[in-house]
C-alpha cells in the first residue's frame, strides 16, 4: 500500500480522540487537586499526563 | 459505511446473489420463509467485510461454501466514513485458504491492501470499527437479544475507554515488572554490601601501612646507606693508613732535625758574635783557645768560615722546620677521613644497637592480622627469624667503650687496619642483617599496600555498582510513581467516561422506547453493568427488567442496541452507517412491528441504511427497498430494489 493510499485509508478514530479528551480531563483534574491538596505533586501529575497523552497518540496513529 | 452492492458465488445457500444500487437511506428488508437464505445476505456481508461470520465457527469457515462447490466468492461495495468509495472482495477455497482485496473505487480500482492480514488491518480505518465492535452493534444476528458484556472490549471501545483499558494495562505490567526488577535489585544491593563488608575495609589502614612503609624503608636505607660509607671509609682508612705512617714519621724526623739544626745555629751564632764583636773579652779568648784546640789549623781569621757554618744550619733548621709543616698538613688531610671514620664506627654501632623491634613489631601489627597467607610466607618467617637472629647478633656487638677507645685512636692512625676490620666485622653483619630483614618488611607492606589497594579498588567497584543498581531503583520508583498516578486518572477519566456513556445510552434509548412500546414506556435505567430498570407509564413504577414480557424486553434491548450503535458512531465511526438487524420483531406483534419500523429511520441520522430481517413484512410497512427470497431460489439478483 503506498503512504498515498495509507493516508487515504486513515486512521479511524477521527470522530472522538482519546488523547485530546484525556488531556482535557487530566487539566480539570489537576485543577482540582491542586486547589485540594497543598502537597499536590506537579511534577509527577504532569510526567503521568505526558506519558499517558503520548501512548493514546500513539494507539490513535495505530487506529485502536 | 453505507453499502451500495453486494455480490457473492457459491457462498452458503446462493450460487450467485447481487445486490445493485442499493438505498444509501432508509429501510431495506428482506423477507422470505424459513431456510429461504435471508439471514445469509447478513452473513455474506460480514464475511465479506471480517472474513468470519457470526454463526461459523473460524476453525471451519469451508462450511461457508456452498455444497459441492470448491470455492466461493464475496464481495461489497461501500462509501466509508470518510465518504468515499470502496470495494473489499474476498475469497475461500475447500482447503480453507482465504484471499482478499481492499480497493478504492473514486478513480479506477486501486488496490489499498491484499492479503487478509493487511486488509483487517487497513478496515477499521475505513470504517471505525472492528469485527466485535461490528456484531456488538451494527449486526444484530439472529439470536436472542441481549446486552454486551460491559467489560467486552465492544463495549469499552463504544464508550470510549478501550484505548484508557489498554494503557492501564500496559501501565500496571509495567508497574509489575519494575516491582519485581527492583526486588532482584534489592537482592543485587544486599549482595553488595554483604560482600563489602566481607571485605572489612578498614580506611585507615592503607595510610598506617604506607605511613609504616615510608618509616621501614627510611630505617632500612639509612641502614644500608650507613653500612656502605662505613665499609668505604674502612677501605680508605686501610688505603691511607701507610700514607699517614709514612707522614708521621717523616713529621717526626723533620722535628728532630729542626731542633738540632736550632741548636747548632745558635751556637755558631753565638760563637761567631763573641768572636767578632767581643775580640778582646777573656770569653773570646777561651774560645779561640777552644777552636784552636779542636779544629786542626784553626786561625782567628777563619771565623767567617764560623759565620758561614751558622748561616747553613740556620737553613737547615727552616728547611726541617717546613718539612715537617709539610708533612703536618698531609697528616692532618689524613686525619679528617680518620675522624669521619671514627664518627661513623659511632653512629654505625649506635644504629645496630638500637634494633629495629618497633618497625618489625609496627608491620607485624598491620600486616600478619588480615588474611593468612595460604602458602607459607618466607616473608614473615624470615621477619621472625632475623629478629631474633637481629636480637642475637645485638648481644655479639663490640662494647661502646672499646669502641670508642678505637676510635680516639683510629683519629690518630694509631689503630691499625686490623683493628679496625675486626671492629667493623663485628659490626657490619649486624647492620646488614637488618638492613635486609626491614627491605624483606618493606616487600611484605608493599605487597600488604598492593594487596589493600585492590581491596579498596573492589570495594569501590561493588559500592558503585551498588549506586547503580540504587540509582535504577530510584528511576524505577519514580516510574511506579508516575504511572500510579496515570493509573489513578485512567480509572478517574474512565469511570467518567463510563458514566458519561452510560447517559448516553439512556437518553438515546430513551428516545427509541417509548415508539417501540407506544408509549408505554419511556424511561430506562441502565448501571455500570449495562443491567436495565424500565419506567411503566401503566404502573408509575420501574419495573426489572425480568418483570416484563418478552416481546417488551426484546424491544427494549433493541433500543438499547441502537443506542450501543449510534453511540459507537459517536465515539469512533462517524458520518453516515448502515445498520443489519436479523428478525428484531421476532416476538412483536404487527402494530408494535409497524411501529418500531416506522419509528427506525427516525431515530438517528446516523444510521441510515437500516437492514430487517423479517419472514413476514407487514402490508402497511413502508421501506424504501425490498428483498424477497425464496427457498427455491439459488440465485438473487436484484438491481436498485422497489419498495
Amino acid at each position: 500500500m503506498s503512504s498515498e493510499e495509507q493516508q487515504e485509508a486513515g486512521p479511524s478514530k477521527v470522530v472522538r480522540n482519546p488523547a485530546t479528551e484525556f488531556a482535557a480531563f487530566c487539566a480539570a483534574e489537576r485543577e482540582r487537586r491542586s486547589n485540594a491538596d497543598p502537597d499536590f505533586g506537579a511534577d509527577v501529575f504532569d510526567e503521568a499526563v505526558q506519558l499517558i497523552v503520548r501512548k493514546l497518540e500513539a494507539l490513535n496513529a495505530e487506529g485502536f | 459505511m453505507i453499502i451500495t452492492h453486494l455480490r457473492a458465488e457459491n457462498f452458503l445457500k446462493y450460487a450467485e446473489l447481487e445486490f445493485s444500487d442499493l438505498p444509501a437511506s432508509g429501510l431495506i428488508a428482506v423477507s422470505g420463509p424459513n431456510e429461504s437464505g435471508k439471514s445469509t445476505i447478513g452473513e455474506t456481508i460480514c464475511f465479506a467485510l471480517f472474513g468470519r461470520t457470526y454463526s461459523v465457527k473460524t476453525d471451519a469457515p469451508e462450511k461457508l461454501i456452498r455444497w459441492g462447490q470448491p470455492r466461493c466468492n464475496v464481495s461489497v461495495d461501500f462509501r466509508g466514513k470518510n465518504d468515499h468509495s470502496y470495494r473489499i472482495s474476498r475469497y475461500l477455497d475447500a482447503e480453507g485458504t482465504q484471499g482478499a482485496r481492499l480497493e478504492s473505487l473514486d478513480d479506477g480500482e486501486i488496490t489499498l491492501a491484499k492479503g487478509a492480514e493487511h486488509v483487517a488491518a487497513a478496515l477499521p480505518g475505513l470504517t471505525g470499527f472492528d469485527y466485535e465492535e461490528f456484531v456488538e452493534s451494527f449486526y444484530l444476528a439472529q439470536r436472542e437479544l441481549t446486552t454486551p458484556h460491559p467489560h467486552s472490549h465492544a463495549l469499552m471501545a463504544m464508550a470510549g475507554i478501550a484505548p484508557l483499558a489498554k494503557i492501564r494495562a500496559e501501565l500496571q505490567e509495567a508497574n509489575a515488572q519494575d516491582a519485581k526488577a527492583n526486588a532482584d535489585t534489592a537482592s543485587k544491593i544486599a549482595e553488595l554490601e554483604t560482600r563489602i563488608a566481607e571485605l572489612g575495609i578498614d580506611k585507615q589502614r592503607l595510610p598506617d601501612l604506607e605511613t609504616t612503609r615510608a618509616t621501614v624503608a627510611s630505617v632500612q636505607e639509612e641502614k644500608a646507606e650507613r653500612l656502605g660509607l662505613l665499609q668505604r671509609l674502612v677501605a680508605d682508612y686501610q688505603e691511607k693508613f701507610p700514607a699517614a705512617c709514612k707522614a708521621r714519621s717523616a713529621q717526626g724526623k723533620a722535628r728532630l732535625f729542626a731542633v738540632l739544626f736550632f741548636v747548632l745555629a745558635a751556637v755558631l751564632w753565638g760563637g761567631w758574635a763573641i768572636l767578632t764583636q767581643l775580640p778582646d773579652s777573656g770569653v773570646s779568648q777561651q774560645l779561640h783557645a777552644w777552636l784552636a784546640n779542636t779544629i786542626p789549623d784553626w786561625q782567628p781569621e777563619r771565623v767567617a768560615a764560623l759565620l758561614a757554618a751558622a748561616v747553613v744550619a740556620t737553613t737547615l733548621f727552616v728547611v726541617s722546620v717546613a718539612v715537617g709543616a709539610r708533612q703536618g698538613g698531609h697528616l692532618g688531610k689524613l686525619a679528617d677521613h680518620a675522624h669521619e671514620l671514627a664518627r661513623q664506627l659511632g653512629l654505625a654501632l649506635e644504629s645496630a644497637g638500637s634494633g629495629i623491634r618497633d618497625p618489625l613489631e609496627n608491620v607485624a601489627r598491620l600486616v600478619s592480622a588480615p588474611e593468612p597467607e595460604p602458602e607459607t610466607n618466607p616473608a614473615n618467617v624470615q621477619s621472625s627469624e632475623s629478629t631474633e637472629a637481629s636480637n642475637s647478633e645485638s648481644r655479639e656487638l663490640p662494647l661502646p667503650d672499646s669502641v670508642a677507645a678505637l676510635r680516639d685512636r683510629a683519629t690518630r692512625f694509631d689503630a691499625d687496619t686490623v683493628e679496625i676490620k675486626q671492629a667493623v666485622d663485628s659490626i657490619g653483619p649486624v647492620l646488614l642483617n637488618q638492613s635486609m630483614t626491614l627491605k624483606n618488611q618493606v616487600t611484605l607492606v608493599d605487597r600488604a599496600i598492593e594487596e589493600e589497594q585492590q581491596r579498596l579498588r573492589e570495594a569501590e567497584e561493588l559500592k558503585a555498582m551498588g549506586d547503580g543498581h540504587r540509582d535504577t531503583r530510584r528511576e524505577r520508583e519514580h516510574r511506579v510513581r508516575v504511572r500510579n498516578v496515570g493509573i489513578s486518572l485512567l480509572e478517574n477519566a474512565s469511570r467518567e467516561r463510563s458514566h458519561q456513556f452510560n447517559r448516553g445510552i439512556r437518553s438515546l434509548a430513551g428516545r427509541a422506547l417509548p415508539r417501540f412500546t407506544e408509549d408505554r414506556y419511556q424511561h430506562l435505567q441502565i448501571d455500570e453493568s449495562l443491567s436495565v430498570r424500565v419506567f411503566s407509564n401503566d404502573k408509575h413504577d420501574f419495573m426489572e427488567f425480568d418483570e416484563i414480557s418478552s416481546g417488551t424486553q426484546r424491544q427494549i434491548m433493541l433500543a438499547v442496541r441502537l443506542a450501543l450503535s449510534q453511540e459507537l458512531i459517536r465515539s469512533t465511526v462517524g458520518g453516515a452507517q448502515f445498520i443489519f438487524l436479523d428478525e428484531p420483531f421476532a416476538f412483536f406483534d404487527e402494530q408494535r412491528t409497524l411501529e418500531t419500523l416506522h419509528a427506525l429511520p427516525q431515530l438517528s441520522d446516523e444510521l441510515a441504511q437500516i437492514w430487517i430481517i423479517t419472514q413476514q413484512l407487514p402490508e402497511a410497512a413502508q421501506v424504501d427497498a425490498h428483498i424477497r427470497c425464496s427457498r427455491d431460489t439459488e440465485e438473487l439478483r436484484v438491481a436498485a430494489p422497489e419498495p
